[in-house]
């Protein structure tokens, strides 16, 4: 690593863990969550980055490069399609394939998990995941044990050990020469949204918390430890940066309170305290509305998510998050694909103005950056924040 | 009309429910009788909705109890095709296929008497002029979920232009990315992110009164 680049990460750490940490940094900083936006920056088509690792990793190199962020999320397409048509997975659809070469990813949600499968999936969840979901979910494994499962099987598990080691370390790299740090490392969810989205499906699991409540909540609680071993584990271990959990279900208004005090919360705080004694700091990526439930959040430790405001009122957030919690976001994404530049700088300004300016805070989109985004709109949040956001 | 059907549906009892209807068609009463008293318990459903008491997840179960009611009723009388309401064409714009609220909004609609034409998800421009043409629809509801897909809004509206059928459609948007800024963009009439709001605009657009 040159030293200009090993320098400029460390500034570039220092500030965003700083915020993190619901400090002041030099300056506000700037952990754009963008995904398939990267393909366009590159030129590449979603096709070409959903199936090329190459130019998938080439697509945020090339963004890290033009747009001077100080975090990365991801590569643009967080899944390998060729792995997944080799197993034959049927919840998925990509561009080049079922879709048209240009179309961004589809999941087809399905209840791949059945009210009856609960008991044994509470037993021993990965025996019940390797025996009978991965058959539901992927062609290839349709009849297990047969031959052409065996064989999908070794493709499949060989394909995922080769995406993830070349990520790793072409990320790596890209951290190198760029001198840009990951917004967060490992991943992981909160239990009900385990079950919620590819496994009872979302209508599944709204019957089963007026149907098998005591089941829901035993499976539940089976995903805990589960849960919290999985954040560290696609975290390589790694402590200094936040799991990222997308949330899901428990967005205004899927559940109604009682249930989401009763079923969403009690399960997802265990993770995030089970992460936090871990020293392992949680990026509660809260897609959608989540004001009624900030009272809630507030319960957890200090410091031990970032809070991620997407459709939630950034005001009540920072009333009852703000000094405790780092808040991230919220420029509406509509307004990165249909605003003027002149319209973006004056929502980040008043973004700078009225929740970073006693720290704690990084400037990103509501949610993930995806093709539609304008490439001036982007630049000029990079400048507004640049020219307004120093403490 | 039985209060005690409708209170059941109302409080999203399902067990209830379906007992008070077998019952009561064992009792003569007439399919249409229940099913009036089935919309007037979704009616206090959606008004729970609308002043907070319920969420989705209880919209989605108060959908899953009229759809087990319905199986019930089914072999008493012939499925109405036609509801004799206005019609609306619904369904989610191309790229997407997202239809949880395109779903309930539908079904809302259905409950509250309109006559729904949902063209499903991932639906293409043409398909909705096809669909204007074909049923003389005056009311058309576009649902979105992914902003990306917002384009294809604008490509919808601008065919349904092109058609010359502009001024005889209502267009309606809907869906998580929608707002002003989107509604001057795509060209749509109104924009709405809440279900029942929307079936009272739908009510009112249907009245001449919007």
């Amino acid at each position: 690593m040159s030293n200009d680049k090993s320098k400029l990460l460390e500034e570039r750490k220092k500030r965003y863990l700083t915020a993190l940490d619901c400090g002041k940094p030099d300056r506000v900083p700037i952990g754009l969550t963008v995904s398939e936006f990267m393909a366009k920056v590159a030129g590449f088509t979603l096709q070409e980055i959903y199936y090329d690792l190459d130019k998938n990793l080439k697509a945020l190199a090339k963004f890290v490069e033009e747009y001077e962020v100080d975090t990365f999320f991801s590569a643009p397409s967080l899944w390998w399609a060729a792995s997944h048509d080799a197993v034959g997975a049927v919840y998925l659809k990509f561009a080049g394939r079922e879709l048209e070469p240009n179309t961004q990813f589809q999941y087809v949600e399905g209840e791949f998990m059945l009210p009856e499968d609960y008991d044994a999936f509470i037993e021993n969840p990965t025996e019940w995941i390797l025996t009978t979901y991965l058959p539901r979910i992927h062609k290839e494994f349709a009849e297990p044990g047969s031959y052409r499962a065996s064989v999908a099987l070794i493709k499949g598990a060989g394909a995922r050990a080769m995406e993830l080691q070349l990520t790793q370390q072409g990320t790596a790299k890209i951290m190198e020469e760029y001198g840009v740090v990951p917004a967060g490392t490992g991943l992981t969810k909160a239990p009900f949204d385990t079950l919620g989205d590819a496994l009872r499906g979302l209508k599944g699991i709204m019957m089963d918390m007026r149907k098998v409540p005591d089941k829901l909540k035993a499976a539940m609680e089976v995903l805990v430890p589960h849960n919290i071993f999985y954040a560290l584990a696609t975290a390589g271990g790694d402590t200094e940066f936040p799991a990222f959990m997308p949330l899901h279900r428990g967005a205004y208004p899927f559940l109604n309170p009682r249930q989401w005090d009763e079923f969403y919360w009690p399960t997802l705080k265990k993770v995030i305290e089970g992460l936090w004694e871990k020293g392992k700091r949680t990026y509660f990526f809260a897609e959608g509305d989540w004001t009624p439930y900030l009272e809630r959040i507030a319960e957890l430790p200090d410091k031990s998510i970032v809070f991620h405001v997407d459709m939630t009122d950034i005001d009540k957030a920072k009333k009852i998050l703000g000094g405790r919690f780092c808040l991230k976001g919220n420029i509406p994404n509509s307004l990165l694909a249909v605003g003027k530049p002149e319209e973006v700088r004056d929502y980040v300004k008043r973004l700078i103005d009225e929740y970073a300016a006693d720290g704690g805070f990084v400037i990103d989109a509501a949610a993930v950056v995806q093709g539609d985004a304008k490439e001036e709109n982007i630049r000029a949040v990079i400048e507004t924040v640049l020219l307004y956001g120093k403490y | 009309m039985d209060n005690e059907l409708v209170k059941a549906i109302a409080e999203l009892d399902e067990g209830k429910t379906l007992y008070l209807v077998r019952k009561r068609i064992e009792a003569g009463a007439t399919p249409l009788e229940i099913v009036e008293d089935c919309r007037r318990g979704v009616e206090i459903v959606g008004q729970n909705y609308s002043n907070g008491t319920y969420f989705l997840s209880d919209l989605v179960m108060s959908e899953e109890i009229l759809r087990k009611v319905m199986e019930i009723l089914e072999p008493h009388f012939p499925p109405i095709e036609k509801s004799g309401g206005a019609k609306v064409i619904i369904g989610t714009i191309e790229g997407d296929i997202h239809d949880l609220g395109k779903n309930i909004v539908a079904y809302m609609l259905r409950s509250a008497g309109f006559d729904v034409i949902d063209l499903g998800v991932d639906v293409e421009p043409k398909a909705f002029v096809d669909a204007i043409v074909k049923t003389g629809a005056r009311i058309v509801g576009i649902s979105v979920l992914l902003t990306f897909a917002i384009g294809a809004i604008k490509k919808t509206v601008d065919l349904i232009k092109k058609a010359g059928l502009r001024d005889k459609v209502k267009i309606i948007i809907g869906g998580y990315p929608v707002n002003e800024k989107v509604l001057e963009y795509t060209g749509a009439d109104y924009f709405e992110n809440d279900v029942m709001k929307a079936v009272e605009l739908v009510k009112k657009i249907s009245a001449g009164e919007a």
